[in-house]
């Protein structure tokens, strides 16, 4: 049986991993890619936390998780389809044009 | 309907506001009149409550009118007059009335102008009425705005600057004031029946808080409460250093708002330290009165001697209000009953005065388009009507004897020389200079040649005599009959002389 | 143990339901027959029926409803919670909507075919519904979800212009800075379970007396709470959104979201005591600061307006750290916070409003030089406009001044008077740009007309004096609003 703390060590590098290469990324596809990453480090978190205390209202959580990380997916991904039909590029530095 | 002669003075205005937005574009005069009904019935109203309504006999307030407002924190609908704001609701809505027929010529946006001032009425007199001091504070914050767009947007070339100043100077004093209320709240809920913005009750609470207090960063509390009060109300007065918007303001304002600033906004200063920060904090008053009185020295020299090298007519006439409204710090600074009677009566004498003389600068400034006074001369020769009226506001504003202007500044005089003999003796000179500018204004714009693109120019018309008359008359019968106006102060002021003369003799003690 | 739903679960559920049944109606109608406009009619019949069902709690002050025992009035298992007072600023969102949706009809709605109008009028219904959701939430999973559920429609709200480049950008942005802060709030939930065992506010005191997991965790969450509210340093995206997203939504994003997400934030304030009252005060003076300094900078009005929003709440922290410093303070600071959004939500509705109006005259612009003299020549949209930023700016008489007027005295009460005088300093510097407002409008001369003549609005007119008058009437006699 693997300690549940290993588990939240584990969630951590994944979450901070997902904040790196939110940080540093700057391909839109990439950067949803990140926050993806994130929510499920949380989820990770959740359920072993869930078997630890042995009630499963930490395991209803990822449920809500992944559907809420779905429909973000989708809106996204719209959106990142607009942005390239208009600039035929995924750099999010050039999301510049509002500015004072 | 005297159970709501108050509430109607003050919200007429505000009917009529509301009416002049509601007439359609481009019905100008219409416009107009309904301004004029407006304040005219204001003033009406006003006048019935000066001459027959009020009871001089009466001590405390008349008319008084309360109603919860804001229960949470004990804020009330609370109305009243006494004799320190009747003759100054009086003069509000007569110089309002008149600042209506002073603005016929304004053609920029006439509704909005017309709504503005209305609203400024309901403002002014609404500060005049108010005894609960969180109203009295949204009647003070609500009259800023319309004079904030009156100047900004119907002044002179530079507006906007002169706008804003005004609008930063006025609202940091007004900020001090609403922190000191705040205390003020907090300090009455020690005491009696919980925490009130009542004024009156805050005026009886005064002597135990005085008792009582702790101290604030090394200061006693009433200390602090009434210093920021003061800053607050030295702003509007405008008090020596505070004053350097006014003539601003004056210069860029159209005519009938000067008027207005001058008649009777500076007043509400004075009046708030009267009713508010004299009373509220009177231990903190009695130990500052020898700096208020050097500072009310100042105003009076400094502001004629500043008046003294002006070229532009309009500057002359500011600088000569922030000498006169010296006499009112130096009068009431004193706190004997010579001195409180000139000072009140310095406000009502001062409103009419220097409404009087924007009036005669707005006259040659609609002729002349410039206020320079080297350019003019000789002026006796086309308008004689003009020189006659001209003569008794600048004979009224410099003091001579027989007008109003001398018996309030010799009330004063006459009072602050049981205390401060040397500051009295310094600022006659301030009498000296007044007269001296005056005079030379006088002379510039009246005697001499008359320049040859002037010979045109004609009197003054029917519309602008029936708006420097009535002041005129009031120069003289004030100046004449000064009772109409004492008789109705006397009990009030004496009441509150006697409150606050115990602290005094404390510091003296 | 689960049983049938009782009357408290049916009052708060009822406006959901009415919304979602908006939703569905909207979407089947358009499935059936594609070409009928029946979306505008669908969308305020469900807002309206949202509003009716959630009136009785609203107006229930002082005794409790009929079959349910006791206010606040919590339903599914606890897991939402509303207090009268909360009802109210529910109402607020949903008015929000509203008018969101009428400022819409001569706009949005004409841009392109159904498909499009359809997206507007079912998303315009979704977001209250979230906002609801979000500001009873009592759980974890309530929490998330409501905010989920207010924040995915807004992303494509904002991007709903997507022809115009800006408004793409302002979507692409809040949808992916959006996402970064959900990242943290779950995160932070997931750890504030693992350490305390409990998904309840109940979590955060027990956080605070717990180990480092846990405080970590209320860590991430404040953080995820406070990006949604726009707090210094998590406030840069929302000019940037605000100009970008068409004005109509941006009214929308200001009186509800704000609200919203305040109301989660009290909800889950860690009580008082421990923590203590600096770190809020810090935060909100930071965030004043910061707000006041970059707007003075700004051209565009929604930019100023969007900076006038993140110190509005920045200002609201202050009434947090009241709290914290003056433990048993909850009810009236809640009043005060509910008055506050309350106040805060109509005038930003008055001033977007009114904006989206003179940026139509003025050729979709909303930059000052644009709207220069613009105040003079429509004096409708302009007055409206300027009483709103009067309002914004907390001058007496309107219903911001005693916004501000109630949360500084539960500041000066709970004993943080240089806190409070602090803060008043920091409003008063705002006053430097809500006066440039007014001068751009009015003092400036006219710039000449650009772009096409706008299209008469009717609707939105009339509209906008429903915000207007509500800015006057609760200035000057909050007493019904106040009796949260």
């Amino acid at each position: 049986m693997i300690p549940t703390a290993h588990v939240h060590i584990l969630a951590a590098l994944l979450f901070g991993l997902g904040i790196l290469g939110f940080l540093r990324q700057r391909n839109a596809i990439m950067l949803l890619m990140s926050v993806e990453l994130m929510l499920n480090s949380a989820n990770l978190s959740f359920l072993a936390a869930a078997r630890e205390q042995g009630n499963v209202d930490g395991a209803m959580m990822p449920l809500f998780v992944l559907v809420v990380a779905a429909a973000e997916a989708a809106v996204g991904l719209a959106l990142i389809i607009i942005l390239f039909r208009k600039r035929v590029s995924l750099d999010v530095d050039l999301l510049r044009s509002l500015r004072d | 309907m005297s159970d709501y002669l108050l509430t109607l003075i003050t919200f007429l205005p505000l009917v009529g506001s509301v009416a002049v937005l509601l007439l359609p574009k481009g019905a100008d005069n219409a416009v107009r009149w309904t301004a004029a009904v407006f304040t005219g019935a204001a003033l009406a109203l006003s006048t019935w409550l000066y001459f027959v309504g009020f009871d001089d006999g009466a001590t405390g307030m008349q008319f008084v009118e309360q109603r919860s407002w804001i229960p949470a924190f004990n804020i009330e609908y609370f109305l009243g007059v006494d004799g320190i704001s009747l003759p100054l609701i009086w003069l509000s809505a007569l110089i309002h009335f008149v600042a209506v027929f002073a603005s016929w010529g304004i053609r920029k946006s006439v509704k909005g102008y017309f709504a503005l001032l209305l609203l400024l009425e309901v403002g002014v007199n609404g500060v005049f009425c108010a005894l609960d001091f969180f109203l009295f504070y949204v009647f003070w914050e609500i009259m800023l705005l319309p004079m904030y767009f009156l100047i900004g947007i119907w002044g002179g070339p530079r507006r906007e600057y002169a706008a804003i100043k005004f609008f930063l100077y006025t609202l940091a004093g007004s900020v001090l004031m609403l922190v000191a209320m705040v205390a003020l709240y907090l300090m009455s809920g020690n005491y009696g029946d919980g925490a009130t913005f009542n004024i009156l009750t805050m005026h009886e609470l005064a002597g135990q808080w005085v008792a009582d207090q702790g101290t604030f960063l090394g200061m006693r509390f009433t200390t602090w409460i009434f210093w920021f009060l003061f800053v607050g109300f030295a702003v509007k007065i405008p008090v020596f250093p505070f004053h350097t918007w006014l003539p601003d303001a004056h210069v860029e304002a159209p005519t009938p708002i000067s008027v207005i600033l001058a008649g009777i906004l500076l007043k509400l200063g004075s009046y708030g330290m009267l009713r508010i920060n004299f009373p509220l904090a009177p231990d903190a008053f009695a130990q500052a009165a020898d700096f208020l009185a050097i500072l009310g020295t100042i105003n009076i020299v400094y502001g004629a001697y500043v008046a003294m090298g002006q070229t532009d007519f309009k500057r002359v006439v500011a600088y000569s209000s922030v000498s006169h409204m010296g006499y009112f710090l130096l009068g009431s600074a004193a706190w004997t009953i010579e001195g409180i009677n000139g000072a009140s009566l310095q406000l009502f004498t001062h409103g009419t005065s220097s409404a009087m003389l924007f009036l005669i600068v707005g006259v040659v400034y609609d002729r002349a388009h410039h206020r320079n006074l080297n350019d003019f001369g000789g002026l006796a020769q086309r308008m004689p009507f003009y020189l006659g009226l001209s003569t008794i506001g600048i004979f009224a504003g410099l003091g001579l004897p027989g007008m109003s202007g001398f018996i309030s500044e010799a009330l004063t005089l006459l009072g602050a020389y049981q205390v401060y003999p040397v500051l009295v003796i310094i600022s006659t000179l301030g009498i000296l200079m007044t007269a001296a500018f005056l005079l030379y204004a006088l002379q510039r714009v009246f005697l001499g040649p008359l320049p040859e693109k002037y010979s045109g120019f004609q009197d003054i018309n029917g519309r602008e005599a029936f708006c420097m008359i009535p002041f005129a008359a009031l120069c003289i019968l004030v100046g004449v009959l000064p009772s109409l106006v004492l008789d109705k102060m006397a009990l009030a002021i004496e009441a509150l002389q006697n409150d606050l003369a115990p602290f005094f003799q404390a510091v003296a003690g | 143990m689960p049983g049938p739903l009782t009357p408290s679960d049916w009052l708060l559920a009822a406006p959901l339901l009415w919304l979602a049944g908006g939703v569905v109606a909207i979407l089947v109608l358009d499935a059936f027959r594609p070409a009928a406009r029946h979306e505008a009619g669908l969308a305020f019949l469900a807002l309206l029926g949202a509003a009716w069902s959630l009136w009785p709690l609203a107006e229930a002050a002082g005794e409790p409803l009929e079959g349910i025992p006791g206010l606040p009035v919590r339903a599914f298992s606890g897991m939402l919670e509303a207090s009268p007072g909360n009802a109210v600023v529910g109402l607020l969102c949903l008015g929000a909507a509203a008018l969101a949706g009428i400022l819409s009809l001569r706009s949005l709605c004409r841009l392109e075919s159904g498909r499009h109008r359809t997206a507007l009028w079912t998303l315009l219904l979704v977001a209250p519904a979230g906002m609801l959701v979000t500001l009873a939430s009592s759980h974890f999973a309530t929490l998330f979800l409501g905010i989920e559920t207010l924040s995915l429609p807004l992303y494509v709200l904002s991007a709903l212009r997507r022809t115009e480049e800006g408004s793409v950008e302002a979507g692409l942005k809040y949808f992916l800075l959006g996402a970064f802060a959900s990242g943290f709030l779950v995160f932070g939930m997931a750890l504030l379970y693992a350490g305390t065992g409990r998904m309840d506010p109940g979590a955060v005191t027990a956080a605070l007396e717990g180990g480092a997991l846990a405080r970590a965790g209320l860590g991430f969450l404040y953080a995820g709470l406070l990006f949604k509210l726009a707090i210094a340093p998590f406030h840069l995206w929302v000019a940037d959104v605000y100009q970008g997203a068409p004005t109509p939504i941006t009214a929308l994003m200001a009186a509800g979201t704000k609200a919203a997400a305040a109301l989660a934030l009290l909800h889950w304030a860690p009580p008082a005591g421990p923590l203590g009252s600096g770190a809020w005060a810090l935060l909100a003076c930071a965030t004043l600061a910061l707000a006041n300094l970059t707007a003075l900078n700004q051209e565009n009005l929604k930019r100023i307006l969007a900076l006038s929003g993140v110190a509005h709440a920045g200002l609201l922290l202050f009434a947090l750290a009241a709290l914290q410093a003056a433990p048993g303070s909850g009810a009236s600071v809640e009043a005060a916070v509910n008055f506050y959004l309350v106040a805060y939500g109509v005038s930003a509705l008055a001033a977007f409003g009114a904006l989206e109006l003179l940026e139509r005259r003025a050729g979709g612009h909303a930059e000052a030089s644009a709207l220069r003299g613009l105040g003079r020549r429509f004096p409708v949209a302009g007055g409206i406009l300027a009483l709103a930023v009067l309002s914004l700016a907390g001058i007496p008489g309107t219903a911001g001044f005693l916004g501000k007027y109630f949360v500084f005295a539960e500041l000066v009460r709970s004993g943080e008077v240089g806190v409070a005088l602090l803060g008043i300093l920091l409003t008063l510097w705002s006053f430097a740009y809500y006066l440039r407002i007014l001068v751009v409008l009015y003092m400036k001369d006219a710039a000449p007309a650009g772009g096409p003549p706008a299209v008469q609005d009717t609707p939105a007119a009339v509209a906008l004096w429903v915000p207007a008058v509500l800015v006057v009437l609760l200035g000057v006699w909050p007493a019904p609003a106040h009796l949260l």
